[in-house]
């Protein structure tokens, strides 16, 4: 009868227990977060990220208790520092949310949110570091590089880490990527009878003829690249960008070296290329051969599919970037024996080598996992300081030693596995050639039909006649739309100048310094731009162009 | 009794308004830089605004609170055609205002006036560079001394180059030119000597002089890897392609031999084996991490790297 009485309670009454339960729980949830977040006597740090890989937090935690028992030490003092990890979906959000309403994080990891990476915002919200850059770093003390200014003590002195529009605004990076090709030591051994990775595309391409011969005898199914979407990419950079050296090198009207898509477009217009050139035929052909070692299907597959296969051990190959050594290795374990090799190049292939003759250089890489500092914080100045303390050579080898990743300080030495990883010197400073991309309908069509190329289901001569259709209708409305963006763009940077103007009357700093003039700088490049695609645009519209 | 009370509140209302007017401007133009700083053009116009209305008008507080106001009004989001008239009005104010006393105000006011003109502010805005190229000419002749002379000169120079049509562009760069040769160290030059560069190389296709122009801007970026990088390659470009080829080669081993992270070296070898010339090696930045000892790999660095820093065979 009480059992019976007790049932129906819980039969009537479910959903308001459920409801009373759920109420608990988030009261104690929140009550349990402010205890740990909220300390009033005692200095809090925030700061915030959205690495959630595997091993980040913990190194970043291990620094973070190093920090804080060393400033007791020193100060007698107890400060906090917190990690906020937010998931890369609602990064922005969070970010550009609590930098309005003015109770963000004193350090924020930059990238994603438009307030951490628009330079009108980065003006507005975050810290100059120029001046702190340029003093020594005091927790350098003792080592050889005790003298000499923080900003040198970066393995690039931070040249690609600064605003160029801002002059005076870096980033302080932790780590530096790079991308290589992964591959199963054992499953190559016994295909070929090799212990070292291919050197050239003719060696790559003789072991995948191997593998196949292999399969087909002992009737495995291995796959040659555990390939997938991302996988194309990845392959394409280094497979089918190459072809291009020629042709951006015939394009480059300002002799910057690249070629942007106003200077594809004006050179298209003057018929200095085509979709039918002989170096695209080969750029598709080249990638083309690649894919057909990746497993069927794989347009439909994506980064974790192609990452399952490989550290399942049925694929020969992975590319994939340092960032994910750790997590391979990891995976992997004792499964098989791991190796790392760079792209091997195309430049000595008898057809291929006539147009790809190099790839992209990475002697300019920049900094990774760059952080920011809050200037509407007030804890400004212990938030650099933390920054300081984690860019020793010592921490910051131990800061990506825990985390298998390449460190930015000089002198500081990077796990045995990433030595392939080192950055490569030979090659051009971009392979970069634009030319559907200049209009995102064109663009986002001409994705579309290379899926159907890649199936199959289309041929190279109908994409390529596909793609001239749509250049033609879509580039010069493209060209326009682009001018806008850059014009909206210069109007940022124009603000920038206008305040810095005027501060040079009415602020601290009355002199026109080195800062002012690479600030008026940047703002007469960027205009200066405008005006010559708008100039080179009327010439070929005109029918100026000269022919090829 | 009551009229009494009366007597003593208005005296006393008097009293407090009478402190509050006497309350100076500073403060309120404190604040208003301060927004200004982090770029915070809304929230500085009412400080100015306030600043403006307290100071008596021709001060210098005046002054100075007309311009916050102006540059509020200028940069605030979003773009009015109502703001930027407010803008030009005030900016217009102060260069009367300063006409018979010309200071940097005045030459401040004539520039950021004649940027407004010359802009595109808002959706159907159409910029005025005559307009802009007179107000920014006045400061270049009427305050010479100013501290914005040079910057003046600078926007000059770009106001007739942005047209792209030859004889203007021939026009800005005569005028620059001549304000370099009187000024040659000004804290500009180079950033004017590059502004020629690009003239000269577009719409006008003089290339040689468009070199020599790059040569002067390189002063003023020595210290600046990435900038260096990007204005040796364009020398370089520039003397091989005009054919002088003494220059150009000049200009490709000093990219190897003294930027060793520029992402250009492998070019510039590429273009040096063109010319005949047998390249000097790129120089390693990342040779401590290269020749770091593998011993004890877990996984085998198979360090086919491409380092290549000697392999110039592989630049064919």
């Amino acid at each position: 009868m009480e059992k019976n009485k007790i049932v129906e309670f819980i039969k009537v009454k479910l959903g308001l227990l459920i409801l009373a339960a759920a109420v608990l729980y988030s009261v104690v949830s929140v009550a349990y977060s402010h205890l740990t977040f909220e300390a009033p006597n005692v200095t809090t740090v925030k700061i915030a990220h959205w690495q959630l890989e595997a091993g980040f937090r913990e190194s970043l935690t291990n620094l973070i208790d190093d920090y804080e028992k060393l400033y007791k030490d020193k100060t007698g003092k107890e400060i906090r520092i917190i990690q906020m990890p937010i998931s890369e979906k609602g990064y922005a959000q969070f970010i550009n949310s609590s930098l309005i309403g003015g109770v963000a994080p004193d350090i924020i990891e930059q990238g994603i949110a438009t307030t951490a990476t628009d330079v009108s915002y980065i003006a507005r919200y975050f810290e100059p570091l120029g001046a702190e850059l340029d003093k020594p770093n005091p927790y350098n003390a003792g080592t050889d590089l005790e003298k000499i200014p923080w900003r040198q003590t970066f393995f690039d002195a931070l040249l690609s880490r600064y605003q160029n529009e801002l002059q005076d605004y870096y980033t302080i990076p932790f780590s530096m990527f790079t991308t290589r090709i992964f591959y199963n030591k054992n499953m190559l051994f016994q295909v070929s009878g090799k212990n070292t990775p291919p050197k050239s595309f003719t060696e790559l391409m003789d072991t995948f003829k191997q593998l196949d011969e292999y399969n087909e005898k002992n009737g495995t199914r291995y796959l040659g690249i555990a390939g997938s979407k991302e996988q194309k990419g990845l392959f394409a950079n280094w497979y089918q960008a190459p072809f291009f050296a020629d042709t951006i090198a015939a394009c480059d009207f300002n002799m910057d070296n690249t070629c942007d898509e106003y200077e594809a477009y004006i050179a298209f217009k003057k018929h200095k290329w085509s979709f039918q050139d002989e170096n695209r035929r080969l750029s598709f052909k080249c990638l083309m051969e690649l894919t057909e070692h990746f497993p069927v299907g794989w347009q439909a597959l994506n980064r974790e599919d192609s990452l399952f296969q490989f550290v399942q051990g049925n694929g020969l190959m992975l590319a994939s970037g340092s960032w994910n050594a750790s997590s391979i290795t990891r995976q992997v374990a004792d499964r098989f024996e791991l190796g790392i090799f760079d792209f091997p190049m195309v430049a000595d292939h008898p057809e291929y080598g006539k147009y790809a003759k190099s790839q992209t250089s990475e002697a300019g890489v920049g900094g990774g996992i760059n952080w920011e500092v809050n200037s509407h914080s007030a804890n400004k100045e212990l938030a650099i300081d933390f920054l300081k303390f984690c860019t020793t050579r010592k921490n910051n080898e131990r800061f990506n030693g825990d985390i298998i990743w390449l460190p930015v300080i000089q002198g500081a030495t990077s796990k045995p596995i990433l030595k392939p990883f080192t950055p490569r010197l030979d090659g051009y400073p971009s392979l970069t050639f634009k030319t559907l991309e200049i209009s995102p309908e064109a663009n986002l069509l001409s994705e579309g039909l290379s899926w159907s190329l890649f199936a199959g289901r289309l041929s190279l001569d109908e994409y390529l006649s596909k793609c001239t259709e749509l250049y033609e209708k879509n580039a010069l409305q493209g060209y326009h739309d682009k001018l806008d963006i850059l014009k909206r763009r210069l109007k940022t940077t124009e603000t920038i100048a206008n305040a810095d103007l005027a501060l040079l009357m009415y602020g601290d700093n009355k002199e026109v310094s080195v800062k002012t003039a690479e600030r008026l700088g940047s703002a007469q490049g960027q205009s200066l731009d405008i005006s010559t695609n708008e100039g080179r645009l009327r010439e070929v519209v005109n029918g100026e162009g000269s022919k090829k | 009794m009551l009229s009494r009370i009366y007597l003593i509140l208005v005296i006393l209302c008097l009293f407090v308004s009478s402190a509050f007017a006497a309350e100076p401007s500073t403060p309120f133009l404190q604040k208003g830089w301060e927004e200004i700083k982090f770029l915070a053009f809304r929230n500085a116009t009412e400080p100015f605004d306030e600043a403006r209305k307290r100071a008596k008008a021709g001060t210098p507080e005046w002054v100075e609170a007309t311009i916050g106001l102006a540059l509020a009004y200028q940069n605030r989001q979003p773009d009015t055609a109502a703001d930027k008239k407010k803008a030009a009005e005030l900016y217009d104010s102060v260069i009367v205002q300063k006409e018979y006393d010309k200071d940097d105000s005045f030459a401040l006011a004539l520039i950021l006036r004649a940027k407004l003109a010359g802009l595109k502010d808002y959706f159907d805005d159409e910029p005025d560079l005559e307009r802009a190229r007179q107000l920014v000419a006045r400061v270049v002749t009427e305050v010479p001394e100013s501290k914005y002379a040079d910057i003046a000169a600078l926007y000059l120079a770009q106001f007739d180059i942005m047209t792209m049509e030859k004889e203007k562009t021939e026009r800005g760069i005569k005028k620059l030119e001549g304000w370099l040769a009187k000024r040659p160290d000004n804290p500009l030059a180079s950033v004017q000597w590059e502004l020629i560069a690009e003239a000269y190389m577009y719409p006008l296709g003089k290339l040689q002089k468009s070199a020599q122009a790059y040569e002067k801007a390189l002063v003023g970026n020595a210290d600046n890897e990435r900038t260096l990088s990007t204005l040796y390659w364009k020398i370089a470009r520039l003397y091989d392609q005009n054919g002088n080829k003494s220059k150009a080669i000049e200009y490709y081993r000093r990219l190897i031999l003294e930027l060793p992270r520029s992402a250009c070296g492998f070019s510039a070898q590429v273009q040096l084996r063109r010319l005949g010339e047998v390249p000097p090696p790129l120089q390693d930045p990342f040779k401590a991490m290269r020749d770091e000892k593998t011993e004890n790999a877990t996984a085998a660095g198979d360090a086919q790297t491409g380092a290549a820093t000697s392999k110039p065979e592989t630049a064919k």
